[in-house]
């Protein structure tokens, strides 16, 4: 089984001792559990009100590692946004964009993020939208951070129907709330989780919309992969999870 | 076993947790299926629904007792006698009834020195929570092991604990901590063992609402050595419930 992991994060995170010193050493760790390609956020991004110096670091540090893509973070809350998407979505080497809307402190409805889907759109560019990247009962007592809600997320995907962006985070509950939106979505398996976690999430979400995200390093990797890789889904299933479905969404 | 109803549900779990190494689990009954605080008579549907489950496949399982420690003492003590001293279950299983501090505690703890069984108390990180008058932190919890140094208390929830639960949890010798919880937050069960020693951490799944793979996953992905895993795997809950 071949593995693509849509959720991974590179650099220092401030509450936890867990970052991966080096690009080369976070190739490394992927690879020996299986991964073959990535795409990978800065956590330099997340609590920064613009994103562009971690972007920048993180395309540097990603430039000679074949495996690994950066997915820039654009924050739809800044008067410069605009710019920062010019320099983004002309790049060649960026396949989508993320939005950290409970980190960067905007609403989905808001008029700068209607834009910045209109401008997506035109252009051909995929979003990836972070609802939780840290349980919130778990959060460090001098965050107050709550994920986005599945109400937001909700109304979202029913604005914009073929926007069918890609939304990590979501616990088991919250997918199958959301998949009764109309309008389309998918989701990673990073939060999502019960036992057999496919077959549940199969339930009320096609296969076809479930993608593998480990959220490395916040999470353990191995427990991660093994979600996957042990599903009772049929073969063909669990490589659509683990690979098919990013490959395609993603054009990669 | 909130899927525990059925027989071959459990039948696949015990398949399914045979194929992933899992020897024998510990099994509790679907303990807030009535609410956080269940009378005596749902506490007693409870617990036969577990003595149920132990009967199907009773190489596999141990159940747990579970009690309202509200209560009162005469109740508690005959929902013990019954699972523990009739049914044979191991250990005892507390929720979100009360506090671990609460003085209705007192006969539970001295029942389960009694009978020399475990107390597994649901813990879990109040910082964010903020419902402590029923639901215990993990400083609530080990300070319910200081106040009884005879009743062997396993802290629930490693990953609800978080890194201050665990330096809570430091030099209480009659207390254990399961690997239990939420999503496998990396770091944490490496720091348990750094700041607990090897023996005094337990493998535990959350089952049904975790995935079995991704349990053993965040314990066998983690840094941890094959000597300490396998202690946290199997040795130390060996010793805890006196397995053969």
């Amino acid at each position: 089984m071949t593995l693509f992991d849509t959720n991974v994060w590179f650099g220092s995170w401030p509450f936890a001792p867990i970052g991966i010193p080096s690009a080369a050493a976070l190739e490394k760790r992927l690879g020996s559990n299986g991964i073959e390609g990535a795409l990978v956020s800065s956590f330099e991004t997340v609590f920064q009100v613009d994103p562009m110096p971690g972007n920048r670091a993180l395309r540097q540090a990603l430039r000679k590692r074949k495996s690994l893509q950066a997915l820039p973070v654009i924050n739809p809350g800044t008067p410069a946004w605009e710019d920062h998407f010019e320099e983004l979505a002309t790049s060649s080497d960026v396949p989508a964009l993320r939005l950290l809307p409970s980190y960067h402190d905007y609403r989905l409805n808001s008029k700068s993020t209607q834009r910045l889907v209109r401008a997506t759109e035109a252009n051909g560019v995929r979003l990836v939208i972070t609802a939780r990247l840290v349980d919130e009962r778990q959060e460090h007592k001098a965050v107050n951070i709550k994920p986005v809600s599945v109400e937001a997320l909700t109304d979202f995907v029913q604005k914009h129907p073929q926007l069918n962006p890609l939304i990590q985070g979501l616990n088991r509950h919250e997918v199958e709330a959301l998949s009764k939106a109309e309008g389309q979505f998918l989701t990673d398996t990073s939060f999502a989780e019960w036992e057999d976690t496919l077959k549940v999430l199969k339930g009320f979400l096609p296969v076809s919309r479930m993608l593998f995200g480990s959220l490395t390093p916040l999470h353990v990797l191995q427990a991660q992969v093994d979600k996957i890789r042990c599903s009772s889904l049929t073969d063909r299933q669990r490589q659509l999870v683990a690979s098919g479905n990013a490959k395609n969404y993603f054009g990669l | 076993m909130g899927d525990g109803n059925r027989r071959t549900d459990v039948r696949k779990l015990v398949a399914r947790g045979r194929r992933f190494g899992i020897e024998q689990m510990v099994a509790l009954g679907d303990v807030l299926f009535y609410g956080r605080s269940p009378n005596a008579k749902q506490l007693r549907a409870i617990n036969d629904e577990t003595a149920r489950v132990v009967s199907w496949e009773p190489d596999y399982f141990f159940g747990f007792c579970y009690l309202n420690p509200k209560l009162g003492e005469r109740a508690v003590r005959a929902e013990i006698d019954r699972c523990v001293g009739g049914l044979g279950f191991r250990g005892i299983k507390l929720e979100i009834a009360n506090n671990a501090i609460d003085p209705c505690m007192k006969p539970v703890m001295e029942a389960a020195e009694a009978y020399d069984v475990p107390l597994l108390q649901h813990t879990w990180s109040q910082t964010k929570v903020r419902k402590r008058s029923f639901h215990s932190d993990p400083e609530d919890t080990c300070t319910l092991a200081k106040r009884y140094p005879n009743t062997k208390v396993i802290m629930a929830h490693l990953t609800g604990c978080g890194f201050r639960g665990v330096l809570a949890a430091r030099v209480i010798d009659n207390l254990w901590i399961d690997t239990s919880g939420a999503a496998p937050e990396a770091g944490i069960v490496e720091h348990a063992i750094e700041n607990l020693g090897s023996s005094r951490v337990l493998y535990g799944s959350d089952l049904p609402i975790r995935d079995l793979p991704a349990a053993i996953g965040q314990v066998a992905g983690s840094g941890l050595s094959a000597a300490d895993q396998k202690a946290v795997f199997y040795n130390n809950a060996a010793k805890l419930l006196k397995l053969a």
